[in-house]
């Protein structure tokens, strides 16, 4: 039978494209810059994993997170935290970014990102309670993707926040502009709201890290990375390279912060998945002694 | 009857996507004893391209350990598919095979959803941003792709007739939708998170 000797190399690709991959998997060593006082750290606060609608394991996403030169991290499921504690729990004792529990408070009127918090926030309930919810644990608020269809956040919900989505992947310049006026009416509504930048990861492209947020803390810890939260310290870099927040914090930050980790061998990345991706092919496609 | 693609080359899986009819007709009067480990075969290959296909989509990489983590994690999948199945075919009194034939045969049918998923990876591997909704709105074609090779296969390996088959076709895509929504509403905060898609997507 012709096809059992393509079967055999199909399942010989599939391997090889694993193997290559495996090699050609480096994660570069990262030393966060230090100005003064504090540490420069890169975060995401804003992604979904597995159990949930993120496709990635929380330990996976912590490689990809070193892999993307992030800090720290936090898992953002809709209405539920057991993802992130896990997540949490699972990262305490390793090297690796920092990894906080959080929840993307859903609803139909408000997205709310909530980090820091040990239990799940209500999502049945007005903004202004919700953030009130996450602040009694200790946590913080910050507006999810904030666009106009987000009636929830009126003013009063807006001055409790401790920060807005000034950077997250957007369709296009009218959404991205979206998030910026948001961000600058919160500014106006509340001088300290920091300047936030959200990957938003779920399953697919844009990976981890691709808007970030630059945060100048005084310790390496979660306690740290809240308190520049909660005080502004925070610069947001959206996917276009553009960087929002005070505006002497983003002088620092252009000073400061080294360029994104390059993927030395994407050549060699390449090849393994197309290796992989044609394998699994050939195992579907052809005839094997059993099929 | 004879094969409708060269002796050998192609799996059964191939014949069963592109003629159902006729090659469960023929598969199911193949009364070999490997059906437990061609099933097994067929489960792992499946098992495999969700765990390929997952790190790819999300991260456009493989290695040892998203492979097996993405396998562990999404083995779930599976598990439904086999538990469907199982009610699909259990439930049919007028059934011609056993139990795990029929279950192998039930499984060389998902080749369309396979080729589905390998080619939303190709796309993620190859795209800066993918819009989850369009992959919804295409899922629809490996749906009635599957529905169409779920009837034969309820006409031929379960011994029904063309109209029972069409409702039991019917039925099995309505299992496979509202599991499939249910979990994507489930996991997203609510069905006003997938209203809001759909109606982003018409737009």
């Amino acid at each position: 039978m012709i096809g059992q000797p393509l079967r055999a190399f199909s399942a010989l690709c599939v391997v090889a494209g694993v193997l290559l991959g495996t090699r050609a998997n480096v994660t570069p060593a990262r030393v966060p810059p230090r100005v003064g006082d504090y540490w420069i750290l890169a975060g995401d606060f804003h992604v979904h994993a597995f159990p949930g609608d993120g496709s990635l394991a929380p330990w996976t996403l912590r490689d990809e997170a070193a892999r993307e030169g992030l800090d720290v991290f936090a898992v953002t499921n809709h209405n539920q935290a057991f993802t992130a504690r896990l997540a949490q729990r699972q990262a305490t004792d390793t090297n690796g970014p920092l990894v906080l529990a959080g929840e993307e408070v859903t609803n139909r009127d408000y997205h709310l990102i909530a980090v820091g918090i040990t239990q799940k926030v209500n999502a049945a309930q007005p903004a202004t309670r919700a953030i009130a919810d996450i602040h009694a644990q200790g946590g913080i608020a910050i507006a999810a993707h904030p666009g106009p269809v987000f009636v929830g956040y009126t003013d009063d919900a807006i001055r409790e926040l401790d920060g807005t989505e000034a950077a997250h992947p957007a369709d296009d310049k009218r959404e991205r502009d979206e998030f910026v006026a948001f961000y600058e009416r919160a500014r106006r509504l509340n001088p300290r709201v920091a300047a936030i930048g959200s990957s938003d990861f779920h399953a697919m492209p844009a990976p981890v890290g691709t808007c970030r947020t630059f945060l100048f803390v005084r310790e390496r810890t979660e306690a740290g990375v809240l308190d520049a939260i909660r005080n502004g310290r925070t610069v947001a870099l959206d996917e276009t390279g553009q960087l929002y927040g005070d505006p002497e914090l983003v002088a620092l930050v252009k000073r400061s912060i080294p360029r994104q980790p390059v993927d030395e061998h994407a050549g060699w990345r390449r090849l393994s998945v197309a290796l992989a991706w044609i394998g699994v092919l050939g195992l579907l496609l052809f005839r094997g002694a059993v099929r | 009857m004879a094969e409708p693609f060269p002796a050998g080359l192609l799996s059964s899986d191939v014949s069963i996507a592109f003629s159902p009819d006729q090659t469960f007709e023929r598969l199911v009067t193949n009364t070999g004893t490997a059906h437990a480990r061609s099933l097994v075969a067929r489960l792992f290959v499946i098992l495999l391209t969700i765990a390929i296909v997952v790190p790819v989509m999300a991260v456009q990489r493989v290695t040892a350990s998203l492979v097996a983590v993405a396998a562990l994690s999404w083995s779930f999948v599976v598990a439904i598919q086999i538990g469907v199945a199982m009610g699909v075919i259990v439930s049919a009194r007028a059934r011609r095979i056993d139990l795990l034939h029929a279950l192998d045969l039930w499984f060389a049918g998902h080749l369309p959803y396979s080729l589905w998923m390998l080619a939303v990876a190709a796309l993620a591997a190859n795209s800066r941003v993918v819009d989850p909704t369009f992959l919804f709105a295409t899922a629809l074609v490996p749906s009635v792709w599957t529905a169409w090779i779920v009837a034969a296969f309820c006409r031929r390996v379960l011994g029904n007739t063309p109209s029972t088959a069409r409702r039991r076709a019917a039925a099995h895509q309505a299992v496979v939708w509202v599991t499939g929504l249910g979990y994507a509403a489930l996991t997203s905060g609510g069905w006003f998170q997938l209203t809001g898609s759909v109606s982003r997507l018409l737009q």
